[in-house]
């Protein structure tokens, strides 16, 4: 059995003091490997691949973590398919991550069975479709009758439109049918706000309308299924339409591009209405509106070790949070947290965020009192994010992004006392990241190099 | 097999809404219903379906609670439902 090599162990500038994947020489050699968690981790959840970290043992994630959410919840697997997870299940599918989010009510119903009465059609007809589930069998074709005119089907009176103004997302679930163009519309007055997709390339062909505010297009998934998610910011009534689209430019509207059908097909198996900014997996609805709750998710208090306390625990008096995520939208102008060690109030806690300007930051609060924020100076993009947060008033709060390395540093004095709640992809008053948590770790205080060396590597 | 007990509670404005699921919350560890951090009315989103007004014009709110029961909530509740967890509440 080779002996670890102390020379390896010596620190070059600007290095790591350790072998990725081991120990440092100070753990003794009965340390080593210290598996895949960062040698000064705690707590280490890896969402990605479904294991989870504490105190040195690999341990099942619900044995470290708590999640409270009392609703089921779907979420896409790595195969595009939407896998169902009970109430206070975290929504976690290997290859994946977790989906950590708030609260979201689906108040267009049927979501799935177009054919429905409720759904108004003009010009088209649509085959039953019961299940709204990604990778079902059978979903719903909405196909345009001969005539010449508009195509397509609306929330009538029964899934009403939803009468308050304001901010509002909606969902199509879509797949392709024989017609290359469809129109997604969503907002007051169904004449104001619409996005043209092209099916065959899905791409988003012309986005219109004043009270258009964000969209993300999403997938693929299995059978090739996508997702719009739309945003609108509506003055009035509110409601939802989907349009078979002939020339693939637009006129606004379920009144919208007027030709003649012959037959051709797009399919749609799902569509949602919702308040707010996000709206995220399909939230399936038949015979009126279903709520999503959010999923609190928290590390669990176990002897003292490793956050009862944090002024007594392991982590001494500063600690690293490391973090990756993988976002599917920005743009939004709202706080999102990665996450965040408190005790229990908005007033004493560190927390890993995304501020409203889509840069990653960290902060530290103290008896109601911002003491220090590190925020990066780029905001981040869609796709994978890697941070690391040192907290540590020693060397200062330090918060190091792995694209470019960017990096962002304040001085601050102490940590508060008492911090032992930690939670994951959401902080006090809610701020839930909407997105997916690939992992996130709790470390002892990290070096600055040992936080850059962490983000290059992850 | 989990259950979810679902207490729907009414009342005649949201502020007396909320204020009812404050009192629903003396004395327990996670509180259905707090002042926000600005002092505003916030409600734990994991729980508790954020308040709507309903057909009748009173506003409404739902309490779900995964494999538990609270009397104090079964006190002031309008309906209380039942069921197997496998769906989102409708």
């Amino acid at each position: 059995m080779p002996v670890p090599s102390r020379w390896s162990d010596i620190r070059i500038q600007g290095g790591l003091s350790y072998i990725p994947g081991e120990g440092p020489f100070w753990q003794g050699t009965e340390a080593r490997p210290t598996g895949w968690w960062h040698p000064k981790a705690v707590l280490a959840a890896d969402f990605l691949n479904l294991r989870c970290m504490r105190g040195s043992t690999e341990i099942a994630l619900a044995s470290a973590l708590a999640t409270t959410r009392s609703s089921a919840h779907l979420l896409a697997n790595a195969a595009g398919v939407y896998q169902s997870f009970a109430a206070n299940a975290l929504a976690a599918s290997a290859g994946v991550g977790a989906y950590i989010g708030g609260q979201i009510t689906n108040m267009a119903y049927p979501s799935a069975d177009l054919s429905d009465p409720r759904w108004v059609k003009t010009g088209l007809s649509v085959s039953a479709k019961s299940v709204a589930v990604l990778g079902a069998s059978a979903n719903a074709a909405l196909t345009e009758d001969g005539s010449t005119g508009s195509h397509g089907a609306t929330m009538g009176s029964a899934p009403r439109p939803i009468s308050t103004a304001g901010l509002h997302t909606a969902f199509f679930g879509l797949e392709a049918g024989t017609r290359r163009f469809v129109q997604c519309v969503a907002g007051g007055g169904l004449t104001s706000c619409f996005i043209t997709i092209d099916t065959q390339t899905w791409t988003v062909t012309e986005t219109a309308g004043a009270q258009y505010v964000a969209h993300r297009l999403l997938g693929p998934y299995a059978g090739g299924a996508r997702i719009l998610e739309m945003t609108v910011n509506n003055a009035g009534a509110y409601a939802v339409a989907l349009a078979i689209n002939g020339s693939g430019t637009g006129t606004p509207g379920i009144a919208a591009p007027s030709y003649a059908g012959n037959g051709s097909t797009i399919i749609c198996w799902g569509i949602g209405a919702t308040p707010g900014r996000f709206f995220g997996p399909c939230i399936p609805t038949t015979a009126g509106t279903a709520t999503r709750y959010a999923s609190d998710v928290k590390a669990i208090a176990s002897g003292g070790e490793p956050f009862a306390g944090f002024a007594v625990n392991a982590l001494g008096a500063a600690m690293s949070m490391l973090a990756a995520i993988n976002l599917s939208r920005l743009g939004d102008g709202v706080v999102r947290h990665v996450a965040e060690l408190s005790d229990g109030t908005s007033g004493n806690r560190l927390r890993l965020f995304i501020d409203t300007d889509d840069k990653a930051a960290a902060q530290v609060v103290s008896g109601g009192t911002v003491l220090a924020t590190a925020k990066l100076g780029s905001a981040l993009v869609a796709g994978r994010g890697v941070l690391a947060a040192n907290f540590d008033p020693a060397n200062g709060l330090y918060l190091v992004r792995k694209s470019g390395l960017q990096d962002a540093a304040a001085n601050f004095g102490a940590v508060p006392a008492g911090l032992n709640l930690l939670k994951l992809g959401s902080g006090q008053g809610g701020l839930y990241l909407n997105d997916i948590v690939e992992q996130v770790q709790v470390c002892r205080a990290l070096t600055q190099a040992e936080a850059r060396g962490w983000v290059q590597a992850a | 097999m989990t259950t979810i007990t679902t207490y729907r509670i009414e009342d005649d404005s949201e502020e007396a809404l909320w204020a009812a699921l404050c009192a629903a919350s003396n004395g327990k560890a996670e509180p259905y219903a707090f002042a926000g951090e600005a002092g505003e009315r916030a409600f734990d989103e994991a729980r508790v379906r954020l308040p709507w007004l309903d057909d009748a014009g009173r506003w409404a709110s739902e309490v779900a609670l995964v494999d538990s029961a609270d009397a104090s909530l079964a006190a002031m509740a309008a309906k209380i439902t039942i069921d197997d967890g496998q769906a989102a509440r409708g």
